[in-house]
C-alpha cells in the first residue's frame, strides 16, 4: 500500500519540478525513489491486514510480489532509457506520465475491487497512449499513439460492458463478494456468462492476445523503443496479473464460461505470434510479435486456474521482463549507432562487442526457454501448473511454438556472429551495468529457481 | 599404507594435469620430471601396499572414497579393492611405467612434443591404475575404456603421418567391439546379480547352479572384452598396427601393460569362470590358436617392432592358454615375466632404432653387437628369458602353463610347445640378424651407431635382472621350490580352486615334459644359429617374388584384407546409403521440408497486418462475433 502513495507521490513530485523548476534532478530523484519503494514493497510482506481503502485494494503477498517486479523493472528501465530523457523540454512530463503508468500497474495487480481494476487500467492506458506520441516530430510515434487510442478505446467499451454485467447480475464490485455470489448457484446466469465473455475480450486486448493483437506489432513498432519496451514488460506484467486475479479470483467456480475460449485464444496467440515472427527482418518487430506469444503462455497460467498458476506467472513475468529489457536496450544501442533496427545491423557485433553479444545471447536463450536460464523455468513452471488439472493439449502447442521460436531468437544470434562491423558501438557505464544485472539475474534465476518459487 | 592408496592413481593424474595445462609455462625437461616423479611416487606407495598385503591375513580390503553414482537401486562407489592381486599388478603398472617414463626421457628427447607424450603417459598410468584398483566392474570399465583412449592418443602421437593415424583409429575402433561385449557382460552381471561389486557379485555366483547358461553368458561376453584389449582371434589385428606409436609406448601399453587387462580381468572374474567350464574350454582355444597362428606370422617380419607385436599376441594367447585350462595362477605368473622381458625387449628395440637413427627393418642392421654392447647383452638376456631357458624366468612360467595344459588335455599342450618352438626361433632369427654378422646398412647409419644414452640404458639393466630372476618367485615344488606365488595369491583363486581338483602331475611325467620343452627349445636355437650365423642368410628384399606360404605368412595370412572385404566395406557401403538416401534425402528433407513450411506460413499470415486500423477493427469484431457465438450460444 504504501507502494502507491509513494509512487503516486513521486509522480506528483515530477509535476511539481516542472513548476519549481528543479526538473534536471528528477531523472536522479525518480531512480532513487523507485529503489526506495522496492524496499518498502518488502516491508509489507506477510501483511495482517492485507485488504486497506475500505476494501478496494488488496496487498497480498501474490500482489506485492507482482509489485515487485513491476518496480524491479522499471528500475531497469529508467536506467536504460537515459536518451528519452535527453529532450530537456519534457523531461518533467515523461517522468510523471512513466510513473502515473507505474501507478495503474499497481492497482491492476492489486486490486480488490472491480472499479478499481477499471480505474488503473484506464490510468495506465492512457499515460501510454501519450508516451507512444512522444516523439512528436516523428510520424509513426504519431500513427502508433493514435491506432493504440482508437483500438485501446474500442476494447475499454467491452472491459466497461463486461463489468457492468457482472454488477447486473451480482449488485457488487467486490472481488470477495463476487466469487461468493459465483459459488453459490447464480441465479443470472446470462448475465454472468455474457459479463465474462466481454471481460474476457477486453482484458485479451489488453495482453495483446489473438485475434485482439492487432494493435500490438504497429503500435510497437511506431512508438520510440524505449516505450516500446516499457509497453512489452511492465504493461504486460499488469495486465496478465489483473486478468489472473480476477479469473482465478472472482471466477474460478465458473470456469466453463471461459475455460474454453480462452484456450483457443491461448492456443492461437502462441502459433501466430510466433509464426508471424519467423518471417520478421527488424529485429524490434521481431520482438514485438513474439511478445504477442509469450501472452500466450501466460494464459496458460489463467487456465491453470490455482495457486502454481500464480507463482509461475511471477517468475515468468520476471524472467521475460529482465531479458526483454536487456533486449530492447541493446536493440536501442544499435538502433542509435547504425540508423536501423534491422537484422543486418546486428552483424560482427560477436566480435566488436562482446558484452552486448553475451547479454543478447542470455536474454534470446532466456525467451526462448532454453535451459539452464530463468525463462527456461519460467515455462517449466507454467506448464506444470497448467497440467495439475488439464490434459496435455495446449502444452504440445505451446512447445511447437517454442520449438518455432527458437527459429529466429538464434537467427539473431548467429547473425551476430556473422560479417564485420567496422565500429564499436558506445556503451554508457549505466547500460553496462544494467546489462550486466540481466545477465546475473537471467543465469542466477535458471540455476536457482526455488528462489523465487518458495509459494506464497 | 592401505589408507593412502587413494594417492597411488591420484598422483598420475595430477602429473598429466600439471603437464597438460601448464607445460607452456614451464622448461620443457620439467614435464619429465614430473610425469616420472609422480609415477615413482606411486610406485613407493604400491610397495608399501604390497608389504601390507604380504603381512596382512589374506582379507581382501575395501577402500571406498566416494559413491559415484546413486539412482534408486543402483549404486556405484568409487572404491579401491586391495588384495594379492591388485598389489601385484600395482608394482608391475608403477615399478615397469616408472622405468619407461626414465626411458623415454632418453628416447624422446628431441621430440617437439616431449611435455604433451608425458602428460599422455601420466593419464594412461592413472587409467591403468583405476582400472586394476576397483572394487567393481564400472570403475573397471571406466578404467579400461581411459586406457584405450590413451593408447589412441599415444598410437597417433605423431599425428601428422596418415598411417599412424589409422592405426590409430583401427586400435580404437576394433577395441569398441571388445568392449561392446564388456559392457553387455556387465549389464547381465547387473541384472542378475542386482549388483556389480566384485564381492557381492562373486558371493551370490558361488550359489548359482552349475553350469547355468547365464553365467555363461556372462562369461563369453567379458571375454570378447579380452579379445579386444588383449588382442586374441579374431581381434587381434590392432595390436601390430599399434606400433606406430613411440617405442616407450609399444613397450609400456602394448607389451607390459594394458594389453594384459583382459588376462587381469578373467583372473578377476576366475570364479565366475569357474562356473563356466564350457567358456574356460572356448578361452583355452582362441589361447591356444592365437599363441600358434601368431607366432608363425611372426616369423616371416622384418620390421623389429612387428617381430615383438606378434610376439606379444603369441604370449598373450598363452596367458589366456593358462587361465583357459584352469591355471589362474600360471596365467598370472606369466603376466608377470612376460611385463619384464617383453618390456625389456622393446625398450632394446627402442635402443637399436635411437642407434640406426630411426631405422627399423632388420635386413638393414647386423653386427651391431660391437657398437651397442649393453643393449646387446640385455635384449640376449631378453630373447633367453621369452625362449623359455631355465633358469630364466620365462622358463617358468611358460612350464607352468604347459604343465597345466597337459593335464587337462594334450593337445593343448602340443600347441603350446609348437607356438614356443616357434617363439624361440623367431625371436632368435631378430637376435642374429641384428647383433652378429656384419653391418649391413649405409655408411651414414654406420657413422652414426652410439650406444643409448645412460636414461636409457640403466631401464635396459634394471629390466633384464628382473627378467632373468622373476621366475624365482614360482619355482614349482619338482624344483625343490615352494611356489611363493602359487600362495601369494591363493586368497584370490581359493573360491575357483574347489572346480579344479584334477589329478595331479607324476613328478616324472612333469620332468620328461620339461625336458621335452627345453630340448626343443635349444635345437631351434642351434638351427637358427645355423641359419642365421653360420650360413648368413638374410631375408630377401621385398621386391623378390617368395613361394605360397612365406608370402602368406609375410602377408599376415590377409586377414586385414579378409577383414576389410568382409565387414569394413559393407558398413562403409551402408554408411553410404545412410548418409546419400536417408540422411539427405529423409531426415534433411523433412526437416528442411518443416521449416520451409514454417517461413512459408509466416510470410502469408504476416499479410494480416495490414496497417489499416479499419480492418483491424473489423478483424476484431469478426473475432468477438465467433467467441460470443462459441460461448453463448453453446450453453
Amino acid at each position: 500500500m504504501k507502494a502507491l502513495l509513494l509512487l503516486s507521490g513521486l509522480g506528483i513530485l515530477g509535476i511539481v519540478s516542472e513548476i519549481l523548476n528543479f526538473k534536471k534532478y528528477i531523472y536522479k530523484l525518480t531512480i532513487v525513489g523507485l529503489i526506495l519503494t522496492l524496499g518498502i514493497t518488502f516491508l509489507e510482506w506477510d501483511n495482517p491486514a492485507p485488504l486497506q481503502f475500505s476494501n478496494m485494494v488488496n496487498f497480498d503477498n501474490l500482489a506485492i510480489s507482482f509489485i515487485a517486479v513491476l518496480v524491479v523493472t522499471a528500475i531497469l528501465w529508467f536506467l536504460t532509457s537515459a536518451p528519452i530523457f535527453d529532450d530537456s523540454e519534457h523531461i518533467a512530463d515523461k517522468t510523471t506520465l512513466i510513473l502515473f503508468a507505474l501507478v495503474g500497474a499497481v492497482c491492476m495487480v492489486s486490486y480488490h475491487n472491480v472499479t478499481m481494476l477499471f480505474i488503473g487500467i484506464e490510468i495506465l492506458s492512457i499515460c501510454m497512449y501519450v508516451m507512444a506520441g512522444s516523439k512528436k516530430g516523428d510520424l509513426a510515434s504519431n500513427e502508433s499513439s493514435m491506432k493504440y487510442f482508437l483500438m485501446g478505446a474500442f476494447a475499454t467499451g467491452f472491459l466497461l460492458m463486461g463489468i457492468a454485467f457482472i454488477y447486473g447480475a451480482t449488485a457488487t464490485f467486490d472481488l470477495a463478494e463476487i466469487k461468493m455470489y459465483m459459488e453459490n448457484s447464480p441465479e443470472h446466469l446470462e448475465l454472468v456468462y455474457t459479463g465474462i465473455t466481454l471481460l474476457v475480450i477486453g482484458l485479451s486486448f489488453k495482453i495483446s492476445a489473438v485475434p485482439f493483437h492487432f494493435w500490438a506489432p504497429d503500435v510497437y513498432d511506431g512508438a520510440p523503443i524505449q516505450v516500446t519496451s516499457l509497453m512489452s514488460t511492465i504493461v504486460k506484467t499488469a495486465a496478465i496479473a489483473a486478468f489472473y486475479k480476477l479469473f482465478t479470483v472472482s471466477f474460478a467456480s465458473q470456469s466453463i464460461a471461459w475455460e474454453c475460449t480462452l484456450s483457443y485464444i491461448a492456443g492461437i496467440t502462441i502459433i501466430l505470434g510466433n509464426l508471424i515472427a519467423v518471417f520478421q527482418s527488424s529485429a524490434k518487430r521481431m520482438l514485438a510479435y513474439s511478445g504477442i506469444s509469450h501472452a500466450g503462455y501466460l494464459l496458460l497460467a489463467i487456465l491453470a486456474n490455482n495457486t502454481s498458476g500464480g507463482n509461475a506467472l511471477v517468475y515468468y513475468t520476471l524472467a521475460y521482463s529482465v531479458a526483454t529489457i536487456a533486449a530492447f536496450a541493446i536493440i536501442a544501442l544499435v538502433l542509435q549507432a547504425k540508423g536501423d533496427t534491422n537484422f543486418s545491423s546486428f552483424e560482427g557485433l560477436g566480435k566488436k562487442n562482446p558484452l552486448l553479444a553475451l547479454a543478447t545471447i542470455l536474454s534470446m536463450l532466456s525467451l526462448a526457454g532454453i535451459p539452464p536460464f530463468a525463462g527456461f523455468f519460467g515455462k517449466y513452471y507454467l506448464f506444470t501448473s497448467y497440467l495439475e488439472n488439464h490434459g496435455i493439449g495446449l502444452v504440445v502447442v505451446a512447445l511447437i511454438g517454442s520449438a518455432i521460436s527458437i527459429y529466429y531468437y538464434f537467427r539473431l544470434i548467429v547473425t551476430m556472429f556473422k560479417g564485420e562491423s567496422e565500429e564499436v558501438i558506445p556503451i554508457s557505464g549505466t547500460v553496462k551495468l544494467v546489462l550486466i544485472l540481466c545477465i546475473l539475474i537471467t543465469v542466477a534465476l535458471g540455476i536457482f529457481p526455488e528462489l523465487l518459487n518458495g509459494g506464497w | 599404507m592401505k589408507e593412502l592408496i587413494w594417492l597411488v592413481p591420484l598422483l598420475p593424474l595430477v602429473g598429466f594435469l600439471l603437464i597438460s595445462l601448464g607445460k607452456s609455462y614451464f622448461s620443457k625437461s620439467l614435464a619429465g620430471i614430473i610425469a616420472s616423479a609422480m609415477v615413482f611416487g606411486s610406485f613407493v606407495i604400491s610397495l608399501g601396499v604390497f608389504f601390507d598385503v604380504l603381512n596382512g591375513d589374506g582379507k581382501p580390503t575395501t577402500v571406498t572414497l566416494f559413491e559415484w553414482i546413486a539412482t534408486a537401486d543402483f549404486h556405484v562407489n568409487i572404491a579401491f579393492l586391495v588384495d594379492s592381486l591388485t598389489s601385484i599388478m600395482l608394482l608391475i603398472i608403477t615399478g615397469v611405467g616408472f622405468l619407461i617414463h626414465l626411458y623415454s626421457m632418453g628416447y624422446m628427447h628431441d621430440d617437439e612434443g616431449y611435455a604433451k607424450f608425458f602428460s599422455y603417459l601420466n593419464l594412461f598410468v592413472f587409467f591403468m591404475l583405476l582400472l586394476v584398483l576397483g572394487d567393481n566392474y564400472l570403475v573397471m570399465f571406466a578404467g579400461w575404456e581411459g586406457v584405450g583412449l590413451a593408447s589412441y592418443l599415444l598410437i597417433g602421437f605423431w599425428f601428422k603421418n596418415q598411417p599412424y593415424n589409422d592405426a590409430a583409429k583401427k586400435a580404437f575402433i576394433v577395441n569398441r567391439i571388445g568392449d561392446l561385449g564388456f559392457i553387455l557382460g556387465i549389464f547381465l552381471i547387473y541384472t542378475t546379480f542386482g549388483t556389480i561389486q566384485y564381492s557381492g557379485v562373486f558371493s551370490e555366483a558361488v550359489n548359482m547352479a552349475d553350469q547355468s547358461p547365464t553365467i555363461v553368458a556372462i562369461t563369453l561376453l567379458l571375454f570378447v572384452g579380452a579379445m579386444g584389449k588383449s588382442a586374441q582371434i579374431p581381434l587381434y589385428t590392432w595390436l601390430p598396427d599399434a606400433m606406430a606409436g613411440p617405442t616407450p609406448v609399444s613397450a609400456l601399453i602394448h607389451a607390459a601393460t594394458m594389453v594384459t587387462a583382459g588376462v587381469y580381468m578373467i583372473a578377476r572374474s576366475n570364479i565366475l569362470y569357474s562356473l563356466a567350464p564350457e567358456t574356460l574350454g572356448f578361452v583355452a582355444i582362441i589361447g591356444g590358436a592365437t599363441a600358434v597362428f601368431a607366432a608363425t606370422i611372426g616369423i616371416f617380419q622384418n620390421d623389429i617392432k612387428k617381430v615383438l607385436a606378434y610376439s606379444t599376441v603369441s604370449q598373450l594367447g598363452y596367458m589366456f592358454l593358462a587361465l583357459g585350462v584352469g591355471a589362474f595362477t600360471g596365467g598370472v605368473f606369466h603376466l608377470i615375466t612376460h611385463a619384464f622381458f617383453k618390456a625389456l625387449l622393446f625398450l632394446g628395440a627402442g635402443s637399436v632404432i635411437h642407434a640406426m637413427g630411426g631405422e627399423q627393418d632388420i635386413r638393414k642392421m647386423g653386427g651391431l653387437k660391437k657398437y651397442i654392447p649393453i643393449t646387446y647383452m640385455t635384449f640376449l638376456l631378453g630373447t633367453l628369458a621369452i625362449s623359455g631357458i631355465p633358469p630364466f624366468s620365462g622358463f617358468f612360467s611358460k612350464d607352468e602353463i604347459l604343465a597345466h595344459a597337459f593335464n587337462v588335455n594334450p593337445i593343448f599342450w602340443v600347441l603350446g610347445v609348437l607356438g614356443s618352438m616357434m617363439t624361440t626361433f623367431y625371436m632368435f632369427r631378430l637376435f642374429f640378424l641384428t647383433f652378429m654378422g656384419t653391418f649391413r646398412g649405409t655408411e651414414d647409419q654406420k657413422h652414426h651407431l652410439h650406444e643409448s644414452p645412460k636414461t636409457m640404458t640403466i631401464p635396459l639393466v634394471v629390466l633384464s635382472v628382473l627378467a632373468v630372476i622373476a621366475g624365482f618367485i614360482g619355482i614349482p615344488h619338482v624344483l625343490g621350490g615352494n611356489h611363493w606365488l602359487e600362495h601369494f595369491l591363493a586368497p584370490v583363486f581359493k573360491d575357483s580352486a574347489i572346480h579344479h581338483h584334477g589329478s595331479e602331475l607324476k613328478v616324472s611325467t612333469e620332468y620328461a615334459l620339461m625336458g621335452v620343452t627345453v630340448t626343443i627349445t635349444i635345437l631351434m636355437i642351434l638351427f637358427a644359429r645355423n641359419k642365421f650365423v653360420t650360413k648368413r642368410f638374410v631375408p630377401a628384399d621385398d621386391s623378390v617374388k617368395q613361394g605360397f606360404i612365406p608370402r602368406l605368412l609375410a602377408n599376415k595370412y590377409y586377414v586385414d584384407e579378409f577383414y576389410n572385404a568382409i565387414i569394413v566395406k559393407p558398413l562403409n557401403g551402408l554408411a553410404s546409403f545412410s548418409y546419400k538416401f536417408l540422411e539427405l534425402k529423409g531426415v534433411d528433407a523433412i526437416v528442411n521440408g518443416v521449416g520451409k513450411l514454417v517461413v512459408f506460413i509466416s510470410s502469408q499470415a504476416r499479410k494480416l497486418q495490414t496497417g489499416n486500423t479499419g480492418f483491424y477493427i473489423f478483424a476484431m469484431v469478426i473475432g468477438i462475433l465467433i467467441i460470443l457465438a462459441l460461448n453463448l450460444f453453446n450453453k
